[in-house]
């Protein structure tokens, strides 16, 4: 179990500094000299002049190889310099560090949502496959994950801040600031993991072990309890990572859309300012979490499905 | 094609098949918006704002006076088009080195799934929005950043098909009589991949044109004047409670696009199943 860990972590590691590179590239890709951009953006606006440009350049070490740019750049990320935001000229870390507590405490309680809401709606369905409740379940999961998780926020704005005047539309002040974005941002995850695992709960109810559990007079919802849902654990946890994993891209367009000052709005602002250091940077921590998330849920795995151990 | 398993499919989901047809019919509306949108998208008359639906304008006019109806239909115009060049270049790259990676395998295929790792370890949203951020906002930069982070999908599906495929008997057969690479690759290894490509294409569109809305709709998509349904929901937020005509018709055209391409995938899916089921496994795994 050990060496399985080891492997899974040092993998990740692997990826994410695939990730980082690419990240690093993405700079050169910018139409123009990126020592032009930082040199016009500093100047906020004004035309610069050669030696403000080489200045920026010395003085941001864009004129070293790539390598050693890289190197560096990733020593420095690595230690939590994150640079300097270019449009506020504040420390990147710590504009990061507010937002990422109002990111997570908003994907906590849309998670909340998502599980409340999901597994008891999943597992009910696929216990009576084919009856009302299962076919209802169908319908509201089919249709809803089609619906763009920003049209949602705004209909629950019309109706619960326009219309009833209930709720506040915008800002992360109070309690009540947190409903509608985590209900715009839960429930359309909460349709798509539902979905999943009723399938998943099928597919264990057609295995031979439930026909012996039957066999020897289990009662039905007993032989579900004790026998299908403990299987389902794992491919569950699965799921319920990706669906993290799809609450934080949600975040972006949600959190933009209510004000909130999170992450994702942060990311928005510093792309709308072609805000390099704090692109790379956003970027490369959406790409952690998503990691994180991923290697948590096969560390789970491995503790709570043997078979996993001996493969 | 399985002619009778789909007419039984749609019997069986009525839901679905409505959501196809409904589909279809908007695509058809919207590609022919400069024959039937009664009026121009982005001709503004002041005196005719925000007026509601009437027998001039069927969805009424906007705060600018343009008429909703021509709006909702260039933007689709717009959106599916793009879509379908985001589409087909990433079939097309994916294919290519999904074939190449899967048929060759050694070093070539190492590397090339090590760098399809690293792209899909971002979240395609976030990946195409740095891209945006570097490229600046626009159309342009909208396909460019969907077809880089979206072409990894099709490597990773092809290259998992071709594999599976290539020790069959009917490849180690046509190898044994002195096939060439390139023929086994087209006569036979990829007209084998096509049907779980379109299930993946067709799950796909509806994402796409969910992403296409969504970046429009936070500033950094398509940009204004040209129409676009995340666009116009945004600039309808000021009329969230005072003009709805505003507010649901480029929503509900997301929806039924969105939904009709997620019935049809599920249908083709299901037609797929019996014979071959890598799409399923495929789709799991992830």
């Amino acid at each position: 179990m050990a060496i399985y860990l080891f492997k899974r972590i040092s993998s990740s590691i692997v990826v994410l500094l695939g990730v980082s590179l690419l990240l690093f590239l993405l700079i050169y890709l910018a139409p123009s000299d990126p020592a032009r951009i930082i040199a016009a953006q500093r100047l906020g606006g004004d035309v610069p002049g050669a030696d403000e440009i080489e200045w920026v350049r010395k003085e941001y070490g864009l004129d070293q190889p790539l390598l050693v740019q890289y190197v560096s750049w990733l020593g420095r990320t690595v230690r939590g310099d994150l640079g300097y935001s270019i449009r506020t000229g504040n420390p990147v870390a710590d504009e990061l560090r507010h937002a990422v507590g109002y990111s997570l405490a908003l994907a906590a309680a849309a998670m909340g949502l998502v599980l409340v809401i999901a597994i008891p709606a999943g597992v009910l369905a696929g216990m009576h496959e084919g009856s009302v409740w299962d076919r209802v379940m169908r319908f509201v999961s089919a249709t809803w994950v089609s619906i763009p998780e920003f049209w949602l926020a705004f209909l629950l704005i019309a109706c619960f801040s326009i219309q009833l005047r209930w709720l506040p539309s915008y800002g992360a002040k109070s309690w009540r600031h947190f409903i509608l974005p985590v209900l715009s941002l839960g429930l359309i995850s909460a349709a798509r993991l539902a979905y999943l695992i009723r399938s998943a709960v099928l597919e264990e109810l057609h295995q031979d072990y439930m026909r012996t559990a039957r066999g020897k007079s289990y009662s039905y919802r007993m032989s579900v309890i004790r026998h299908a849902l403990p299987n389902i654990v794992a491919p569950f946890v699965t799921m319920a990572a990706y669906q993290f994993s799809g609450l934080a891209s949600g975040s972006v367009i949600i959190e933009t859309l209510f004000a909130w000052p999170g992450v994702g709005s942060y990311y928005v602002d510093g792309i709308g300012f072609r805000d390099i250091p704090v692109i790379q940077v956003t970027a490369l921590f959406f790409a952690s979490v998503f990691m994180l998330a991923n290697c948590l849920a096969d560390v789970v795995i491995v503790i709570v499905d043997p078979r996993v151990r001996v493969e | 094609m399985n002619v009778r398993g789909w007419r039984r499919w749609t019997q069986r989901n009525p839901i679905s098949a409505t959501g196809i047809v409904l589909a279809l019919g908007l695509i058809v509306v919207c590609l022919l918006a400069p024959i039937l949108a009664p009026g121009d998208p982005t001709a503004i008359d002041l005196t005719t704002g925000l007026q509601s639906p009437s027998f001039a304008h069927w969805l009424g006019t906007d705060e600018l006076g343009r008429d909703v109806l021509s709006r909702v239909l260039w933007a689709g115009r717009l959106s599916i088009s793009t879509m379908a060049v985001v589409l087909i270049s990433c079939v097309a790259v994916g294919a290519v080195v999904g074939v190449v990676s899967g048929y060759l395998g050694g070093l070539i295929d190492n590397v090339a799934m090590r760098i399809a790792d690293f792209f899909h370890a971002v979240p395609q949203l976030v990946l195409a929005l740095a891209l945006i951020g570097v490229l600046g906002p626009g159309t342009g930069s909208l396909i460019a950043a969907l077809i880089v982070t979206g072409w990894v999908r099709y490597a990773r599906l092809v290259r998992s098909l071709v594999l599976s495929e290539q020790n069959s008997e009917y490849i180690v057969a046509v190898q044994a009589i002195g096939a060439t690479h390139t023929r086994i690759i087209l006569r036979h290894l990829l007209p084998s991949v096509t049907g779980p490509m379109l299930v993946q294409v067709s799950l796909d569109s509806g994402a796409t044109i969910l992403a296409i809305a969504g970046l429009s709709f936070i500033g950094l998509g398509i940009q204004p004047p040209t129409p676009e349904w995340g666009k116009m929901l945004v600039d309808a937020r000021p009329y969230l409670g005072s003009a709805p005509h505003l507010v649901l018709p480029p929503g509900l055209a997301i929806f039924v696009l969105v939904f009709g391409f997620n019935s049809l995938s599920a249908g083709l899916e299901h037609l797929l199943r019996p014979g071959n089921n890598t799409i399923s496994n495929e789709m799991t795994k992830k």
